[in-house]
């Protein structure tokens, strides 16, 4: 088990301003998942699971 | 998959007698039993004998997958069939896994080329006591599954709900249109006692209070897994004119990829002159999709067209009569099928559409790479 989900967790699609057909599936962190919104702009950040697991996460940003 | 004047379309084959067994959360019989059950059934409902059966078409196991379930107990072989049914004269026997449609297109195939005379075609679904179908946990993510799992994308509702959350967003629609679909399938579900919730009537402020599974998606938009079989005779248009029953003919089969003849174009049936739809229902915005997808409404107005009693009994088209997945339980669309069947046959009692003469079938995930299939079926 990477870990476990404990709801209420956001799953969002982000494309990326380098690459806009790129989808990545990540969760959205460091807010409130029902202020979660499409077209919300968002920036990376990497959350350590495990010493050897590292997950690219996104978090929102002022737009 | 094949589209065109090519397939078994032009009312050359037809559905002549159906056998199902009720839709129930898990069984106390083992899954072989059932199915026999429904077959037995269907051969008395053609009023042919089991030595007249030549042709056979089954699934062993649903997407649950009973692979570590003796033949017959979770499973159900084509041999397991043969011989527990009897049927020693089969000139044409196959297992797929697969959708019905696949299933209906193989045995039409298999008819007019002339294999066989009468094909059995078999479905059972079974639910095992103890367990969800489908878990997306685990310690390891390998494959496209490392790009979803550890973010708790984990499969099932799940991989819809994102797009449902995406057609809410682009096409104004609310969350609370789907329910709609809903209950047009709760509704239709109290007149058909095979059902899982027959009995059991759903209004729409218990709806929006059930939890949500992956929001938008609430546990009474997704499908509820079950336990039954279904069985379905199918022969050519020649034979099937001194059976018991009027027949369902195959009117029109089509795949649905763009550019390729539609349904419509393949049967020769308007769009204006169906009567009755059965759309797979696996989770409630599979009807939205298969409603634009087979143009029935425009892009992004099915959420609209389906308010106002426009797809339940007495409304323009009524869309899933026995209940569909949502109402009657998760068949993979074989109920669909069926209710096609009993519809155009006219024995679908209180459910019956009056006069209908065509109906029209999306059997597959309208969101799926996978295959998926439209198909008429028509009285004449």
């Amino acid at each position: 088990m990477v870990r476990g989900f404990e709801p209420p967790y956001a799953v969002a699609q982000v494309a990326l301003d380098e690459q806009p057909d790129l989808r990545m599936i990540a969760n959205v962190l460091e807010c409130d998942p029902s202020d979660v919104r499409i077209g919300m702009p968002v920036e990376v950040i990497f959350e350590d699971l495990t010493l050897e697991c590292v997950l690219p996460q996104f978090r929102p940003v002022a737009e | 998959m094949i589209a065109g004047r090519s397939t078994p379309a032009g009312n050359r084959c037809a559905i002549v007698g159906v056998g199902y067994t009720p839709a129930l959360r898990h069984a106390s019989s083992s899954l072989g039993a059932i199915a026999l059950d429904a077959a037995l059934d269907a051969l008395a409902d053609a009023g042919l004998d089991r030595s007249e059966i030549d042709g056979y078409v089954g699934t062993p196991a649903g997407p649950g997958g009973a692979s570590t379930s003796p033949d017959g107990v979770g499973q159900i072989s084509a041999p397991w069939i043969a011989a527990s049914l009897g049927l020693r004269d089969l000139r044409f026997t196959v297992d797929i896994a697969g959708l019905p449609s696949t299933s209906l297109e193989i045995a039409a195939h298999a008819l007019q080329s002339g294999l066989c005379n009468y094909v059995l075609l078999l479905r059972a679904m079974y639910n095992p006591s103890g367990g969800a179908q489908q878990s997306g946990t685990g310690p390891r993510a390998a494959g496209p599954a490392q790009f979803t799992l550890p973010y708790g994308l984990t499969g099932g509702g799940s991989q819809f709900a994102m797009g449902v959350q995406r057609y809410l967003h682009e096409h104004g629609a609310k969350r609370q249109e789907l329910f709609a679909v809903v209950d047009a399938a709760r509704t239709h579900a109290l007149l058909n006692p095979n059902a899982y919730w027959y009995g059991k009537p759903l209004c729409e402020e218990d709806y929006l209070n059930a939890r949500f599974i992956f929001e938008p998606l609430c546990l009474l938009d997704c499908d509820l897994p079950v336990t039954m079989a279904g069985a379905l005779i199918v022969t050519t248009a020649e034979r099937a004119r001194d059976l018991p029953h009027p027949p369902a003919y195959i009117s029109g089969f089509a795949g649905t990829a763009p550019g390729r003849e539609t349904v419509f174009e393949v049967s020769g049936v308007d769009r204006s002159d169906i009567d009755v739809a059965q759309i797979y229902d696996g989770f409630s915005p599979f009807v939205w999709y298969w409603l634009e997808q087979l143009g029935i409404c425009g892009t992004g107005e099915a959420h609209a067209w389906c308010q106002g009693g426009r797809i339940k009994l007495g409304g323009e088209l009524p869309i899933n009569t026995a209940g569909g997945n949502l109402g009657e339980g998760h068949f993979q669309g074989f109920g669909h099928l069926r209710e096609g069947v009993i519809q155009i046959m006219g024995r679908g009692g209180e459910r019956q559409v009056q006069g209908a003469k065509h109906c029209l079938l999306g059997i597959g995930q309208p969101t799926s790479s996978r295959s998926r299939h439209a198909i008429m079926l028509s009285a004449e």
